[in-house]
């Protein structure tokens, strides 16, 4: 008996310990940071200050935060377009090679998304994809770069993110079950009726999953801005980046990150709500 | 409340899934207001023709009518058919009430008028206090009562039943079983009913239809079909039996002078048979008289030893083993006056039946071959 | 009809999910230098990688900290999943919440989170706080994927084994374990691969005398294309698809 508490005890001991310490702690560390003032010689001072959350009202910061939301918002809103009448496809496919097509899901799902952006370039680029067809139609006469253009940045978030998109729609589909669409049907709805009252409020946690993993990304990933964008059109991470390593104000950092986190956390709870009438519906398996 | 002109009509349906048949020329009159249940065991395509009639599969051949018109080509939602799902299948986004009304609102019945009828629906099955629950909070019996309230709410021509009752405790089965009976009378709506239970099927309907592997063996009344089963798939399927092997001696009318189990007897029966053919005799349990000593009045005693007894509230259940090798199932009622003894196991015996109540069938395993 | 439909549906998200890498892989294979043009089939930048001694240091410091922080996480991962899925206790609600948080929180809160934390502690950016940092953001995809594994088990084995005289540690050792062993090795194979690809949470918290490979390659891919690193990418994607192979074999439901 002796060994079993001290198993239970190590079991859910360590992990729990090792998350409270790397992941509460740094957060709770973040939280202060954003009350404090900033100091130019010890990054912060320890008195009280709103100096961080005025700077994250300022025009400055509201102007990069109309501009993530307005670019991630966007390419959420493509993924799902292009992501849900994919994932219902692959959902009620009836083939041998359905394992394969989830697989090829899976492939760039797992791909370095650095790499992926990157792969991005040769598409975008003067003499890239879209330019040599676009010449080779006759459309443009000469080649066209979407280099540095907000296209860009759209294509490069859709592209990397699409699949976090797909397999959350995919799974809360997948669970979908087949006699609710006949219920629907015999009770006199359409396929359009059907779709709006009994399927969409079904998959609604796939929804609400999939635009969380693309769209909180979406307002982090500093690097797409960097190399598609060229650097002219900032998102909030690459704003927090700036804070900590180049214009060294702490606070202001710390202010955004919170705001980042209280907008996680009012997805999530979206999320929580409409899943949990459903049962356990998609999010939680990757 | 049973009127003679099909409701629906299948004609000659034939169903093929991956190269397997699955119905294979049914044809079937469906009469209005009646209580019909398709028997059979799971894979006979007893399910498959509920979903042909509710418009989910479409078939291969044949065609079926609803109320005179022909309606191949109708999809689910335009059919005034309703189905009650052996899953439920209750939207668990929406209310008891809201999934009520769902079918009200897509045939676009006035908010008036659909108050109404969700409001008598409730109150038939008797949730009217559970309206505004979701389903996940009701319990399984209670789930079933929406989802033939959902279904007869649309007041359809035909009430299509998908065994609904499969998930319910043995208790709640039998209490549902005389409700549904009960509103099919009420409402004077058609029930289309499929089990794989023999004594539902029994209890509620006013006819049986038996199927087996895409067929249809024999459409009657829960009697006829007990009584008089047409083949020994029908005879095995419905109920408890016991079969005695023999072979004809010679006809004469309704009289068959046969050899049963090694022994000369008479039999009773309205079908033909040519002198020498195989056939089989078909017991029910309570047709088989147990008894110490010999008569003359019956027509055959067969000698045996008991070999198990069972206690089962009304009746007392024995089987019997023949020193011909067969084993006889018993069922005698209770009879406070029945001086007779309670044989034990070990017991020898003599076992016969009650003249004229056997059912006598061509040997089918003998005419296969 | 319908499978054309299907189809129609379905090509054109692959066509946009695999064109740019597939052209990227051919052009690691291009002789010509700059132009996009085709010159003829080389292996000379691949060859060019291996002598780029900077490249293979960043490797193999890459390599070194994903196999520490995918088996620390997957230990810790793992008795977390187990924990929760059998023991009732306080704060059960709360600690599964936490670990679908850390999943979803944005990687860049996290990352300047655990800046604040180091620079607090004292540490120097650079290994230790790079394999400290992976090991966090990996754990709960671990204890994710074990715990789905678990959820599909008969939850009366553990009771048949208690039944037969099992402790707690023993029924661990002796039933569960072999049982998601698995999806044990599913999530090291997640961890490994979400180590290697990890740009922001590191950017954070390692430094100049640690590089590490995504890194590496954020640098040279902000230098716009080159051969070489389409060459890197390409190999990077090849060691992707025999990973997800891999991934796909241990998850598949055993029927």
């Amino acid at each position: 008996m002796k060994t079993s508490r001290l198993f239970r005890r190590i079991s859910l001991g360590s992990a729990t310990i090792w998350l409270a310490l790397f992941v509460l702690a740094p957060n709770l560390l973040i939280l202060v940071t954003s009350f404090l003032t900033r100091d130019e010689a010890s990054f912060v001072a320890p008195a009280f200050s709103l100096d961080g959350y005025a700077k994250i009202l300022s025009p400055v910061f509201l102007d990069v935060l109309i501009k993530s939301v307005y670019l991630a918002g966007t390419a959420t809103l493509i993924c799902l377009l292009a992501a849900y009448p994919f994932a219902w496809t692959l959902a009620r496919i009836k083939s041998r090679h359905k394992g394969l097509l989830l697989l090829l899901v899976m492939i760039p799902f797992w791909t370095n998304s650095l790499i992926r952006t990157y792969a991005m370039v040769f598409v975008l680029k003067g003499k890239g994809l879209i330019s040599q067809v676009l010449t080779g139609l006759g459309i443009a006469e000469h080649p066209v770069s979407f280099m540095y253009t907000e296209f860009a940045i759209f294509a490069g978030l859709t592209y990397t993110l699409l699949p976090f998109m797909i397999l959350p729609l995919y799974s809360s589909i997948d669970k979908l079950d087949e006699s609710m669409l006949e219920a629907a049907g015999d009770l006199g709805a359409g396929r359009f009726k059907a779709f709006v009252h009994v399927i969409l409020p079904l998959t609604k946690p796939g929804i609400i999953a999939g635009c969380m993993m693309v769209f909180l990304p979406a307002l982090g990933m500093f690097y797409i801005p960097d190399i598609l964008g060229g650097g002219k059109h900032l998102i909030v991470g690459n704003f927090i980046k700036n804070q900590f390593l180049t214009a060294r104000d702490w606070p202001g950092g710390s202010a955004a990150s919170v705001l980042l986190t209280l907008i996680m956390l009012l997805l999530m709870r979206f999320y929580g709500t409409s899943s949990r009438r459903l049962g356990k519906q998609g999010g939680d398996e990757l | 409340m049973t009127g003679n002109n099909p409701i629906i009509r299948l004609e000659n349906l034939v169903k093929r899934f991956d190269g397997a048949t699955v119905l294979d020329g049914v044809s079937l009159d469906i009469r209005d207001g009646e209580f019909l249940t398709i028997l059979g065991p799971s894979g006979c395509g007893k399910t498959t023709i509920l979903r042909i009639i509710a418009g989910f599969e479409t078939p291969d051949q044949g065609r079926v009518h609803l109320d005179g018109q022909p309606l191949n080509d109708l999809p689910a939602n335009q059919r005034r058919v309703n189905t009650v799902f052996q899953s439920y299948a209750l939207f668990p986004h929406m209310t008891v009430r809201e999934n009520l009304a769902f079918g009200l609102k897509m045939n676009k019945v006035s908010r008036r008028e659909a108050e109404r009828r969700i409001d008598d629906a409730l109150d038939m099955v008797d949730l009217s206090h559970l309206a505004r629950r979701y389903p996940d909070r009701l319990s399984g019996g209670q789930q079933q009562r929406v989802a033939i309230a959902r279904a007869v709410v649309n007041n359809p021509l035909a009430l299509l039943l998908d065994e609904p009752l499969s998930a319910l405790d043995a208790k709640l089965r039998k209490r549902m079983q005389v409700q549904l009976k009960h509103m099919c009378r009420e409402l004077g709506m058609t029930f289309v009913f499929v089990t794989h239970d023999q004594e539902e099927a029994f209890a509620m309907s006013d006819r049986v239809v038996v199927m087996n592997e895409g067929r249809i063996e024999q459409v009657g009344t829960p009697e006829e079909v007990y009584e008089e089963p047409v083949n020994m798939f029908v005879a095995r399927f419905v109920g408890e039996t016991t079969i005695l092997d023999g072979s004809v001696v010679s006809k004469e009318r309704e009289t068959l002078h046969a050899m049963v189990e090694g022994k000369a007897c008479e039999l009773e029966t309205a079908r033909d048979f040519l002198p020498g053919e195989a056939i089989k005799i078909v017991l029910r349990p309570e047709d088989i008289i147990v008894e110490q000593e010999t008569d003359s009045e019956h027509a055959l005693w067969l000698p045996g030893t008991v070999r198990d007894t069972v206690y089962k509230g009304s009746t007392w259940d024995m089987v019997i083993a023949l020193d011909s090798g067969k084993d006889v199932l018993v069922t005698e009622f209770f009879n406070e006056d029945d001086e007779r003894i309670w044989h034990k196991s070990g017991d020898r015996v003599m076992v016969s039946w009650y003249k004229g109540w056997e059912v006598v069938l061509p040997d089918e395993d003998v005419t296969a071959l | 009809m319908r499978r054309l439909g299907a189809a129609a549906r379905l090509v054109p998200v692959y066509l946009f999910l695999y064109l740019p890498i597939i052209v990227l892989v051919i052009f690691s294979f291009n002789s010509s230098k700059y132009s996009t043009a085709w010159r003829g089939f080389t292996w000379k930048w691949y060859g060019k990688l291996l002598g780029n001694e900077q490249l293979i240091d960043a490797a193999l410091n890459s390599l070194t900290v994903a196999v520490l922080a995918a088996t620390l996480a997957t230990s810790l991962g793992t008795l977390l999943a187990v924990a929760l899925y059998r023991y009732k206790f306080q704060g059960k609600s709360a600690v599964k919440a936490g670990v679908f948080v850390i999943m979803m929180s944005p990687d860049i809160v996290m990352g300047v989170s655990l800046l604040l934390l180091f620079m607090l502690l004292g540490m120097q950016p650079g290994f230790w706080p790079l394999l400290l940092a992976h090991t966090t953001f990996c754990i709960p995809f671990v204890t994710a994927t074990v715990m789905s594994r678990l959820k599909g088990f008969d939850p009366h084995l553990i009771e048949a084994a208690e039944d037969l005289y099992a402790g707690e540690y023993r029924t661990f050792r002796h039933v569960i374990l072999p049982m998601c062993l698995p999806a044990v090795f599913a999530g090291w194979l997640l961890s490994f691969t979400l180590s290697m690809d990890d740009v922001i949470i590191s950017f954070f918290v390692t430094g100049p005398d640690f590089d590490i490979l995504p890194l590496r390659i954020y640098a040279m891919v902000r230098m716009g294309v080159k051969p070489d690193v389409n060459a890197l990418s390409a190999i990077m994607v090849g060691i992707t698809v025999c990973l997800v192979f891999t991934y796909q074999l241990l998850m598949r439901k055993k029927k």
